[in-house]
């Protein structure tokens, strides 16, 4: 498996956790993570129906009630778009998303979570669910 | 076969034979009288007065009386009142074009056929103003007109005309136009041909024929005239006739002689032999002759030539193709599914597994501890003044491993680095610390030591470790790999986010698009770094920022402290020089002249000399010869042969020019030449951006930044095969020039170079002007960074400016934990400038004007021989030299005989390099900051 998330577009620096910090004021916070492959020659579908089906990035909250709940992330493929984004909603990121850096995708992030209280919320994350990866 | 030679009554010439299958008609042009006949054995005569005409000329058979045409003189139309007998006629009153024509003026030239429903067409070319066809269906009562020709025709033999019915067409031949007509002569349309008609005919089987007057071609064409195939033969055919059962095609040989008559049924050509009919047929010119085909019958006669007379043969007999009943047989076509209906399937094996996770994290620390340097003197980070620090590598965390500072800084365009040290608690593998991860906190510390409130200040990879062999002590240098990251960022990301100009001709190709940030980066007075998050984020350098204020009390004691701007590094004024160098591509198109009367040569009597002749070889040779130059024409004056006197006496004496020398010797020429060349021009730009008060103030300091734009010019060839592109536009005499500027290389870019290098010299000044820098340490503040502005309000001190440098320090064994800040300011005044919108220097024009000697050849006439003729000079007898050819006695000069040309050379003001300089010095002002000692 090649496909992983960076914190670049270059796709230099892997991601392991995005990271967003705000003060007990609850206001939005935004970011953006890149999903894609460095390696040549690769592609990523969905398992389902490879090349039809779009591949997804879902929001899973792992702890339903406290925390930062799915539907407070936004999730879109532009600063713009986090505007209009419904938060918890899947966000397709194409049928077919092929290797190398010039074709990662840029995931923009919005946080709106009410908590005030200062804490450490751990228990959302974004997946990448049902893909196949092959060669091209 | 064999014809047969029928003699007429009377000596009678046949001017004309109509009819067929059994009865026929003759017209004698001898006594304009008309010959019946059923046989050719037996004649009865009918004469013209009987008819009632003057001189009848065309006739056609009906099914139960003939129709006959007279020609000039009364003219008429004329049918017969006793069937096919022909004894007795009456003259039809015609009906047409709204009158009655009672004495209808037929011109010579017009033809008469009797279609299968009884249908009478005629083409007329009547003496008044009608040229066409017209038809009637009442025997020639009352006529209608059908197509009228645009013009008439003449009656040539080459516009004889025709009219045939056959196959269910009428076919019409009018002034060399073949016209067809498929509803029984109503309407006419024209049948392309590749010539003007003059013989048609058509065979049983649909295909038509036709001749061309000296074409010596039977051409046949199956389609109706959208193609024909040709037939050679040495007979010039001028008549054609269709029986029915054949096309006839009537022709005379090339040379003259005796006809041929040619058949086709659809078969091909074929020739009756006609051999000794008459052997005086001229082949361009021919006398009328008689010709007409039925089913029975072929008929021709002559009425003129050595031998007169009418001949007869057996028609071909046309044989239908035998009709062949059909054998009927049912078929059935069963269609059965037999190809499968394929779907190609294919399993493409890769790989899964489980989600792709990216956990994320929502860091809530109190709006406190990221709260404002409000000159408190609190530790919003640590308000107790317990903290900790939280090192992680590779996701574990080693603080409790952690020995000595931990150092993190962060500066404009650099990448941030932190180095640390720890004493692992188990023996590490090199390649188990290169390259991993490594974050690092700054938090409060809480009641059982744990982190609270942790802020990031660190993400990166361990670059470099070193170990201390003794203590076991691993040093880590870490950094946030800015520049690889930067280097991996698209140029779009960069192009959209950072702004400026950018040109390959003042910064180079870049190697990567770090190289090509840090270019653009120059003409836009921001600065780039990556955030604690490692994304990048560009940082303007006043406006946008996040504002801070520091007093006395926020800071560590006696932390405070002020670099002003050096002299050394401020710049007054930054000169952009540019060098925009492209070609011109030039032509020159002269014409050399030379020219000397015929006199010159041949003298005059005893008072001018003749001369040896310039000669035709030798301007050849000396135009051909001209080195850079192109001829493109060469016209040389011939003399005209003849004999002239070369004065009026008789002593005088002639000279002779024959035939055969003229060609040699020459009068004179004119010779088109022409010459290309390219010529560099530099257009140099030399402008100074400029800081009028700062340079009143310290003096000059300059700087200077450039880039030289060319635009090369390397195609092969060019300059001496004209044809190579591009390809100059030459006029007759003079010179044209073309700028060489490819897309992308065009006055356009020139300036968009010139105005990223005063882009540069703005973003210099300025930059130049930062170097001042206000220090001071905080207690630690993880959340300051580049992307704050920081106002200094202290009693000694107010300064403003953005942060370019910050040093987070943690001693945990000390306690210690200080935020060293600094920041960037320049020149004091606290104004804003945008930077400017640049007005750029005219571009300098060339002086192309050139007189006109420019193009002049030099050639000149010298004679030796001559007592008078002086030395010959080689290098200043630049021309024609030749000498008397009876030289004087007392001549003692000769020179050679020879042509040379002088070509007009390129001056050096066209062909060398141009350097056209412009000059300007732009002055402008740069933002300056809150810088004031108390």
């Amino acid at each position: 498996m090649t496909f992983a998330w960076y914190s670049d577009a270059g796709l230099t620096a892997p991601l392991v956790r995005a990271d967003f910090v705000r003060g007990s004021t609850a206001t939005p916070v935004n970011r953006i993570a890149y999903f894609g492959s460095t390696d040549t020659g690769k592609k990523l579908e969905n398992v389902d129906d490879p090349g039809v089906d779009p591949v997804q990035v879902t929001v899973v909250d792992s702890t339903v009630g406290p925390g930062v709940e799915a539907a407070d992330v936004k999730l879109a493929l532009s600063f713009a778009g986090l505007d209009s984004a419904t938060g918890g909603a899947p966000l397709s990121i194409g049928t077919t998303i092929l290797s190398g850096a010039a074709n990662a995708v840029a995931v923009f992030i919005r946080i709106t979570s009410a908590i005030t209280t200062p804490s450490n919320n751990d228990d959302v994350s974004l997946q990448v669910l049902d893909w196949l990866e092959s060669d091209v | 076969m064999a014809w047969t030679k029928r003699t007429l009554p009377g000596g009678a010439l046949p001017f004309g034979v109509y009819g067929g299958n059994g009865r026929w008609l003759v017209m004698d042009v001898n006594t304009s009288n008309i010959i019946l006949t059923d046989d050719f054995t037996a004649f009865t005569t009918v004469t013209a007065a009987t008819v009632g005409a003057s001189f009848p000329t065309h006739a056609a058979k009906g099914a139960s009386r003939w129709y006959l045409l007279d020609d000039p003189g009364t003219g008429g139309f004329y049918r017969s009142t006793d069937g096919l007998t022909g004894s007795t006629w009456e003259r039809i009153n015609c009906n047409f074009r709204g009158g009655v024509e009672t004495g209808w003026p037929f011109d010579a030239g017009h033809k008469i056929a009797v279609l299968p429903s009884g249908r009478l067409v005629v083409v007329m070319r009547t003496a008044s103003d009608f040229y066409g066809i017209a038809t009637s269906d009442d025997e020639g009562v009352t006529w209608t007109e059908r197509h009228t020709t645009a013009t008439a025709w003449t009656t040539a033999i080459a516009n004889v005309p025709q009219i045939i019915g056959i196959n269910g067409k009428v076919y019409a031949v009018i002034g060399g136009v073949l016209l067809s007509s498929s509803d029984a002569g109503v309407t006419w349309s024209t049948v392309t041909t590749p010539i003007p008609v003059l013989g048609f005919c058509a065979f049983p089987n649909g295909t038509i024929a036709i001749s061309g007057n000296g074409d010596y071609l039977l051409r046949t064409s199956t389609n109706d005239g959208t193609s024909w195939t040709s037939t050679a033969n040495d007979f010039n055919v001028f008549y054609g006739g269709s029986s029915g059962a054949a096309g006839y095609m009537l022709g005379v040989p090339a040379a003259g002689g005796p006809p041929q008559l040619f058949y086709n049924e659809g078969a091909g050509w074929f020739g009756f032999a006609t051999t000794g009919v008459n052997s005086a047929v001229d082949a361009v010119t021919p006398p009328h002759i008689s010709f007409a085909a039925a089913n029975d019958l072929v008929v021709f006669g002559t009425e003129s030539g050595t031998e007169t007379g009418l001949w007869t043969e057996t028609a071909i007999v046309y044989v239908p193709p035998p009709v062949i009943e059909p054998i009927t047989a049912p078929l059935r076509l069963e269609v059965q599914a037999s190809a499968a209906l394929s779907l190609g399937m294919r399993l493409q094996v890769g790989v899964t597994g489980a989600a792709l996770s990216l956990p994320a994290r929502l860091a809530v620390i109190a709006d406190g501890v990221l709260g404002g340097l409000n000159g408190s003197g609190g530790w919003p980070s640590a308000p107790l003044g317990r903290w900790r620090s939280v090192v992680m590598l590779d996701g574990v965390d080693v603080s409790a491993q952690t020995v000595g500072e931990i150092v993190i800084q962060h500066a404009d365009n650099e990448a941030r680095t932190m180095q640390f040290s720890f004493r692992p608690v188990a023996v590490m593998q090199p390649m188990s610390i290169i390259g991993r991860r490594v974050e690092a906190y700054f938090a409060q510390l809480g009641e059982s030591g744990e982190a609270v409130a942790a802020q990031l200040m660190f993400k990166g990879i361990l670059e470099t470790p070193t170990i201390n062999m003794q203590s076991g002590v691993i040093s880590c240098s870490c950094h946030d790999q800015m520049q690889e990251i930067f280097a991996n960022t698209p140029r779009a990301w960069i192009d959209a986010n950072v702004g400026g100009r950018w040109r390959q001709e003042v910064s180079g190709e870049p190697a990567d698009n770090f190289d090509y940030l840090e270019a653009r980066r120059l003409s836009v007075p921001v600065s780039v770094a990556l955030d604690v998050q490692q994304l990048p984020v560009v940082l303007p350098w006043r406006d946008g920022l996040a504002a801070e204020t520091v007093q006395s009390a926020d800071m560590v004691d006696n932390s405070l402290s002020v670099d002003l701007p050096s002299r050394d590094d401020l710049r007054t004024r930054i000169t952009c020089r540019l060098q925009y160098r492209f070609e011109r591509l030039r032509g020159r198109a002269v014409v050399a002249q030379y020219a000397n009367g015929l006199q010159f040569y041949i003298g005059a009597g005893a008072i001018e000399a003749s001369k040896l002749w310039l000669t035709t070889a030798m301007v050849k040779q000396s135009v051909e010869g001209l080195r850079g130059w192109t001829v493109e024409s060469l016209s040389i004056n011939n003399p005209p042969p003849g004999t002239y006197d070369r004065g009026p006496a008789l002593e005088d004496g002639v000279y002779v020019i024959s035939p055969s020398v003229a060609p040699d010797l020459a009068l004179g020429f004119e010779a088109k030449c022409s010459t290309r060349w390219q010529q560099t021009v530099t257009q140099d730009y030399t402008v100074d951006v400029v800081l009028p008060a700062l340079e009143a103030s310290i003096g000059r300091v300059s700087e200077e930044i450039g880039a030289t734009f060319e635009v090369p010019f390397d195609v092969r060839d060019w300059g001496t095969d004209e044809t190579v592109q591009p390809v100059l536009a030459l006029p007759t005499v003079g010179d044209v020039v073309q700028e060489w500027k490819p897309t992308g290389q065009q006055d356009a870019d020139r300036d968009e170079v010139l105005r990223t290098l005063l882009d540069q010299a703005w973003v210099r000044l300025w930059d130049s002007s930062r170097s001042g820098r206000v220090r001071f340490a905080l207690p630690l503040r993880p959340n300051l960074w580049l992307d704050n502005f920081v106002t200094v309000e202290t009693a000694s001190l107010n300064a403003s400016g953005k942060v370019v440098e910050i040093e987070h320090r943690m001693d945990p064994e000390t306690g210690e934990a200080v935020t060293t800040v600094a920041l960037a300011v320049g020149l004091p005044g606290a104004t804003g400038a945008s930077l400017p919108t640049w007005t750029l220097p005219s571009t300098p024009a060339i002086d192309d004007t050139r007189p006109p000697e420019t193009y002049s050849f030099e050639i000149g006439t010298f004679v030796g021989g001559d007592g008078a003729s002086v030395p010959f000079d080689e290098e200043a007898m630049i021309g024609f030299s030749t000498n008397q050819e009876q030289p004087d006695l007392i001549a003692t000069n000769f020179y050679p005989h020879q042509l040379s040309i002088r070509a007009p050379d390129v001056e050096a003001l066209d062909r060398d390099p141009i350097e056209l300089e412009a000059v300007a010095e732009i002055a402008t002002t740069i933002p300056t900051d809150l810088l004031e000692l108390l």
